[in-house]
């Protein structure tokens, strides 16, 4: 039984008909390949390259962030952006190109000093944290079967494959919920999170596909943790066999650091914030007041409009340069979101500043039928 | 004690509507037929429940759309081949036939029953020959 079909154009008066769809794609493009290719210079030569590539993710766009103001702006949410698909398989094969370089400068014979090979490992683990992810994100959302096995490949590249199970299958249906393990609840520092929601992530997908392939043929074939857990083993394996122990240490490195910022941008995204149960015993239906946002044009060109996170809790569908955002109906995050993951790293702080705003938001009465008001 | 225990246990029995069906209900109940589905007076789509959870849903214009469903959490997930997330919804018998409550994103009005039919749901696109 499906819900979504070409639901009529209502409410759709509220996006900026200035809106200039060419050059969002390429405020995109640019945000997104720039640090790839800093890297790709500095795997390559060393020198200033690793400064700054680690200092464009970091600071650069940090600064950007904060001194230039651009008003807040929202796509026609129906309108087509040709380029959109294109820019993302070109980021996901520059994903796996970029991971091997990154193994290649670390552990291979490259010539670099230590401090290049560092800067190396911690800028592409930055670049697969927070460019990767949302373009294996998008891609595992997209209708088409090869868009979505590239996606998964390129969780699967980072060990941590079953990410794509456990974000379409446990964390879209129970998102706001005790079901979720990847829902951060109120009070719950960023570390304990991540003790408890990456193996609940890892159990939940694993059970979720279970159920959803009970019965049928060739189970354990068509699971998908064959295919995570086959390609975690094949990647370790490549780069021992290639680069040696070091090669399996510049992996377990940038996959890790990357896991936790997959980890984080979850933590920073629903932080505190949780359905109602209705009279029949289950969860209100998502709202965009079940995720948190943030307007910020450099880190959200830079991750593919990932902090435009409630609207795609509750359009999964829409592609990433039609998310919409909308101060009134949706949390906003008091800082960008790199800056809000950073806050997080101090569990005390980040409940000091995050916790009156989620009981906030927690006590408006949101029982009679939210998410209306949003743009469709 | 014990009396009124059996009794609300019978009227619990005897009040199917306030039971959220399991997959296996849901399965026997609706197995190798098509269901016809209607929401405020208005048809809304019909679904064709075949073999090993398989379905095919239209929203009755000629469009057909394969999938599998699932049981989550005491709901039924579709999740068709156009389309990776689940659509969870909950399922209850009432005296009417079926009624189904969506499962979020987004509130929405139930949909019920209309017509349960042995006939095959009508498909013109072009992988199902007609």
């Amino acid at each position: 039984m499906s819900f979504v079909r070409r639901i009529c154009r209502a409410n759709v008066a509220a996006h900026d008909t200035r809106f200039n769809r060419a050059g969002t794609m390429i405020a995109f493009a640019i945000a997104t390949s720039m640090p790839m290719i800093l890297i790709g210079f500095a795997a390559i030569s060393g020198g200033a390259w690793g400064w700054l590539a680690v200092g464009y993710i970091t600071i650069l766009v940090f600064v950007m962030d904060r001194l230039i103001a651009r008003p807040l702006e929202n796509a026609d949410p129906d309108a087509e952006f040709p380029g959109a698909t294109p820019l993302l398989i070109g980021l996901g094969l520059g994903h796996f190109a970029l991971l091997a370089l990154a193994l290649w400068a670390v552990a291979g014979q490259t010539g670099l000093t230590p401090v290049e090979k560092a800067l190396v490992a911690i800028s592409s683990a930055l670049v697969i944290g927070q460019i990767s992810h949302p373009v294996a994100h998008e891609l595992i959302h997209r209708p088409a079967r090869t868009l979505r096995l590239v996606g998964r490949l390129i969780y699967t590249s980072i060990l941590f494959g079953h990410h794509a199970s456990a974000h379409l299958k446990v964390h879209h249906v129970h998102v706001a919920s005790r079901s979720d393990p990847s829902s951060a609840r109120i009070g719950e520092g960023f570390y304990r999170f991540v003790a408890r929601a990456w193996p609940g992530e890892f159990r939940a997908g694993r059970q979720a596909e279970s159920r959803f392939l009970a019965g049928r043929n060739g189970r354990i074939r068509r699971h998908p943790y064959t295919l995570y857990l086959g390609g975690a083993v094949v990647m370790l394996a490549l780069s021992g066999l290639i680069f040696g122990g070091n090669g399996v240490a510049a992996l377990g490195f940038v996959a890790g650091y990357a896991q936790l910022q997959i980890l984080m941008s979850d933590y920073v995204q629903h932080y505190g914030l949780r359905r109602t149960t209705r009279a029949d015993g289950r969860p209100e239906p998502v709202g965009p007041q079940h995720s948190w946002n943030a307007p910020h044009w450099a880190s959200s060109a830079m991750t593919l409009n990932a902090p435009r996170h409630s609207d795609h809790h509750v359009r999964p569908a829409r592609p990433y340069p039609a998310l919409q955002l909308s101060g009134d109906t949706m949390p906003l995050l008091p800082y960008s979101l790199p800056v809000m993951a950073v806050l997080a790293l101090v569990p005390p702080l980040w409940r000091r500043i995050m916790d009156p705003r989620a009981a906030r938001w927690r006590d408006q009465d949101t029982s009679g039928g939210t998410g209306h008001n949003l743009a469709v | 004690m014990r009396a009124t225990t059996l009794t609300l246990l019978l009227i619990a029995l005897h009040n199917p509507a306030l039971a959220q069906m399991t997959g296996a209900e849901f399965d026997a109940y609706t197995r190798g037929h098509t269901f016809y589905y209607g929401t405020n007076g208005e048809p809304y789509g019909g679904e064709e429940y075949l073999e090993n959870r398989r379905v095919r849903w239209s929203f009755l214009d000629g469009n057909c759309q394969d999938g599998h469903w699932y049981e989550e959490d005491g709901m039924i997930c579709f999740i068709y081949e156009n389309r990776p997330e689940p659509q969870c919804w909950s399922f209850e018998r009432s005296a009417g036939g079926l009624v189904a409550r969506f499962g979020g994103p987004r509130a929405m009005a139930e949909l019920y029953e209309v017509e349960k039919s042995d006939e095959p749901l009508l498909c013109l696109g072009p992988e199902i020959g007609v």
